[in-house]
């Protein structure tokens, strides 16, 4: 945008953002451009909290958030954009209510669902920028296809127990995600952050640095990450780059953008089968009628501690997946792992909160030399078995 | 003796190690050599015998596939650092 076409600040702007006009690589101009710029946040969990926040308190004019969940306790432990008193709201509500605190001029355009291969291309076409904070696989991959297939420029973040990773991908002037990882893990081999857990303050370093890329892209300050990794090392703490190279034999990328096409990206396990499900009533009436179901609760301890159906067996998905990588994997005898406590010969209901991580589970199980049909996933999870008994 | 960096998911197969010093005279011998130090270790890095594609490794900072991939000669004293892709958020 040529320098005349910029916004003006208005006095209390001037007086805002005096911090960053005393600054003489940026000045009144790039300020200008933040407040013409927008930006699309995909996720407002913990990368997305603190970029939400400092973007808006940086003077960024538009910015849209894309995230379907609601606050729960769970979140408080790294999302500073929400707290006790948005329990239970939508995140982007929550967040936009800090985000106009920080700064009432800016706009924030609320998303409340998941990004799709049908609504990815007419979300992110609104926007300048796109800083991906989400926190599964195959949204990311999405993000990726889609900003690559509209020439945006994707601040990319993600971050698992002590590690963060940073990079731009603009697929127009060098690599794209896929060039550096052009496939997910299996399911077995790629916790998330629920399940392998993540230091709280390690989604703030790294969405603050998410942030710091997204204003110079928009400021056009300094040289962007764009063909370079960072990869914060919390326990050693150290910042290493390394430099990426654009395959040009990438899945997404190596071709004309306009031909990219959205796909959606599956977790697979090492070996795809699915069992069947049942719903909280049906478990229920099995239950009365005296069947001998064992009853699997792959969540983790402090969600047990928080309930459980009565009489199921403990043992948390990152216990099963480290038993089934070692059956796979390392030649281990079923029996010699934690596997051997879940019988071959019964019926297993398995559940987790939601029903996500169970389904998981039941793949790994089938991998590893489960019947399938003796395998059953219960329907949105103990959430939907709490629900049914209260 | 080449220097080798795992990321956290990968140490507890090296004793909790960040790095771990491994002979090889390119970045595959180095990989297998480590490889074979740790059981479990071989399926998180390769697929009948290919790198797999969410693990990333670098020499001195650079993408293998910048210099020789896998094929890429290794002295004593090189940085290699081996990355999986994470999701989290
Ligand atoms: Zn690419």
């Amino acid at each position: 945008m040529a320098v005349q076409d910029l916004p003006e600040l208005s006095p209390s702007e001037m007086r805002r953002f005096g911090r960053h006009l005393v600054l003489p690589e940026f000045g009144l101009e790039r300020q200008r451009r933040l407040k013409a710029g927008s930006v699309l946040l995909v996720g407002a969990g913990g990368l997305g909290s603190p970029t939400a926040l400092y973007l808006a308190a940086a003077g960024v004019g538009r910015i849209g958030l894309v995230d379907p969940d609601v606050v729960e306790e769970t979140n408080l432990q790294r999302q500073i954009a929400h707290g006790h008193s948005t329990l239970g709201r939508q995140k982007t509500e929550s967040a936009a209510q800090r985000m106009r605190d920080l700064n009432p001029d800016v706009v924030v355009e609320r998303h409340d669902v998941f990004l799709t291969v049908e609504n990815a291309l007419e979300i992110i076409a609104g926007y300048d920028v796109v800083v991906d904070g989400t926190d599964n696989f195959p949204t990311r991959y999405l993000v990726n296809d889609a900003c690559a297939k509209l020439g945006k420029p994707n601040v990319f973040g993600g971050v698992l127990r002590f590690d963060g990773q940073v990079s731009v991908f603009d697929a127009s002037r060098g690599p794209c995600y896929r060039c550096v990882f052009p496939e997910p893990p299996p399911s077995e081999l790629a916790p998330n952050c629920a399940e392998a857990g993540v230091l709280g303050v390690l989604p703030g370093v790294i969405g603050a640095l998410q942030a710091t890329e997204a204003i110079k892209l928009l400021s056009g300050l300094g040289e962007p990450l764009i063909g370079r990794l960072l990869v914060y090392d919390g326990l050693d703490l150290s910042f290493q780059t390394v430099d990426l190279m654009k395959a040009s034999g990438c899945p997404c990328c190596s071709g004309r953008p306009e031909d990219i096409v959205l796909r959606e990206t599956r977790m697979v396990c090492s070996a795809p089968t699915v069992g069947g499900s049942l719903s909280a009533d049906e478990l229920q009436t099995r239950l009365d009628a005296g069947e001998p179901i064992l009853l699997l609760d792959v969540r983790n301890p402090p969600e047990w501690a928080g309930g459980t159906i009565p009489g199921a067996l403990q043992l948390s998905k990152p216990d099963i997946d480290q038993a089934v990588q070692a059956v796979l994997h390392e030649g281990a005898a079923r029996e010699g792992t934690s596997l051997a406590a879940i019988p071959r010969d019964r019926d297993v209901v398995v559940y987790c909160q939601s029903g996500m991580r169970s389904s998981a589970v039941i793949r790994e199980l089938v991998a590893a030399g489960y019947e399938a049909s003796r395998l059953l996933n219960l329907d949105r999870g103990f959430s939907a078995w709490v629900g049914r008994n209260t | 003796m080449a220097t080798v960096y795992l990321p956290s998911s990968l140490r507890r197969y090296v004793d909790q190690r960040s790095t771990i010093a491994v002979p090889g005279e390119t970045v595959s011998a180095v990989l297998t050599n480590l490889a074979a130090t740790a059981q479990g270790l071989h399926c998180h890095l390769f697929a009948a015998d290919k790198l797999r594609s969410f693990v990333f490794v670098s020499k001195n900072g650079q993408d293998i596939r910048l210099l020789n991939g896998l094929e890429t000669p290794v002295e004593s004293g090189d940085q290699i650092r081996i990355l999986s892709s994470i999701a989290g958020g």
